[in-house]
């Protein structure tokens, strides 16, 4: 109580800004991830689902197993084709994929399936 | 009495469902012809709707007479089959380290079938191309979503264009192609890598120079020389692809599986771009080698199925196979790290548990 009472008590405006805590990243489901699923309520599978995947599926993203560095030159290629990525969100973007599907990710095990449509004739 | 389970017919797996890229399962690599329903499935763009719609093949550029040839016009010319393997020039591309964008093929963007069609050849010499002419750029029907992303062109030179075994094919495996394998009309360029096997084709462009466009100046190349493994490389560096590297895969055993002691059976596929197979052999430990027999058939640009049966004892193997084609090319341990994870070919190791 004192504590706050001397903190509440000087001249507000020469105090220091209390130090942020950065929020804990949200934690990962990791057999959603290996299941090649984007995290649920994460910004960036917003950006994700509605922009990358105006062209190809999010398997083109979940199957990578990429550094920071790998994703940022992928997106700079992928907003030359006409993604409408900011650049701003460029290394946003390039943080997340790269945190989610590092290649520490073991890769995903699929269950063998039949032909798509259109692969007979 | 219960009888065996039907086969479920669930050979592919799905790496992308849009566009559609599957890859083989590794059983399918025990037999020469790849059936239709195991073969593997690569687009870069939706496959287009409907492409036989007023379909039509253009040749243009340095010709005496352009064309705007229709399906039946090509049915026909003269037809002409060439078994030859497709394999994505990123088959493999999955197992490099470090990774490498793109999609994760492991094994199985491969497979060997029966093309029929027109000779390219012959309908470049009913166009007539000029004493100029010394490449063909090349386009299908499959256009990207976005208007900023480039289109799939791509150009082989005119010898290759020219080669007798060279396709404009109209039928896999004797049933006309499927939508999503290029109906009505494919390239077929035995020997080199997939890229080049236009889909849905509906523009030959024929030029003194080569191709344009970045699926062929940026895309699809390869170093030379190779550099290290994840280090940038020089655009000047970066050449277009052609041929496919030797080499070899067991079909017949899986990774991580489970044998019984005694007489085991492995059988596989080996192919090379330009190639004929020389030779096939087998380890299982990992180090030493011995021969495998090769099935009698054998082709230019096909699988050449091998076999090998050996005795196995309780305790770990590490088997695999190594090819060595007529040139003497061989399958190398460690594959060459290249940005886009191209022309994977090396020995290919399994771990097997010899358990009674």
């Amino acid at each position: 109580m004192l504590v706050v009472l001397v903190a509440c008590g000087g001249k507000r405006e020469d105090k220091p800004p209390p130090p942020v805590t950065p929020e804990p990243p949200p934690a990962i489901d990791r057999a959603a991830l290996l299941a090649g699923k984007l995290p649920e309520g994460a910004p960036e599978s917003e950006v994700i689902n509605t922009q990358c995947r105006i062209c190809h599926a999010v398997e083109y993203l979940t199957q990578q197993r990429l550094t920071e560095a790998a994703w940022t030159k992928t997106l700079l290629k992928m907003k030359t084709f006409g993604a409408a990525i900011g650049e701003a969100d460029v290394p946003r973007l390039a943080a997340f994929a790269a945190r989610y599907w590092s290649s520490e990710l073991p890769d995903r095990e699929y269950s063998p399936v039949p032909p798509p449509a259109g692969a007979l004739p | 009495m219960r009888t065996l389970r039907a086969d479920t017919g669930n050979h592919l797996i799905e790496l992308s469902p849009r566009p559609t890229n599957y890859e083989s399962v590794r059983a399918t690599f025990t037999e020469r012809i790849t059936p239709l329903e195991k073969f593997f499935l690569r687009n870069h763009f939706d496959a287009p709707v409907d492409p036989h719609v007023n379909w039509k093949l253009s040749v243009t550029g340095l010709v005496g007479k352009p064309l705007a040839l229709t399906l039946p016009e090509l049915q026909k010319m003269k037809q002409v089959t060439v078994e030859a393997v497709l394999q994505c020039a990123g088959n493999g591309r999955g197992l490099f380290t470090p990774r490498v964008p793109g999609v994760q093929w492991k094994r199985g963007a491969m497979g060997n079938a029966e093309w029929t069609g027109v000779r390219l050849a012959d309908v470049l010499k009913a166009a007539g191309v000029t004493k100029e002419a010394k490449h063909l750029q090349l386009r299908g029907a499959d256009k990207p979503v976005m208007g900023q992303t480039p289109p799939f062109i791509r150009g082989i030179p005119l010898d290759k264009a020219m080669h007798p075994d060279t396709l404009i094919a109209l039928q896999m495996n004797g049933k006309p192609l499927s939508p999503l394998h290029g109906f009505p009309a494919r390239l077929v360029v035995p020997g080199w890598v997939g890229d080049d096997w236009i889909k849905w084709l509906t523009e030959i462009d024929v030029r003194a120079t080569e191709a344009q466009g970045f699926f062929y100046d940026i895309g699809y190349r390869f170093p030379a020389p190779p550099g290290k493994p994840g280090e940038a490389v020089q655009p000047a560096n970066m050449k277009v692809m052609t041929k496919v590297s030797v080499k070899s895969l067991i079909g017949s055993i899986s990774g991580g599986s489970r044998v019984a002691p005694g007489e085991l059976e492995l059988v596989g596929v080996a192919f090379s771009g330009e190639a004929r197979i020389a030779k096939v052999e087998v380890t299982l430990d990992g180090s030493t080698w011995q021969p495998a027999e090769l099935d009698p058939h054998d082709s230019d640009y096909g699988f050449r199925v091998f076999r090998k049966k050996v005795q196995v004892t309780p305790g770990t193997l590490t088997i695999g196979s190594r090819a060595t084609d007529s040139t003497g090319a061989t399958q190398p341990k460690d594959p060459v790290w290249n940005p886009s994870g191209y022309l994977h070919n090396a020995v290919d190791l399994v771990t097997v548990e010899v358990k009674p």
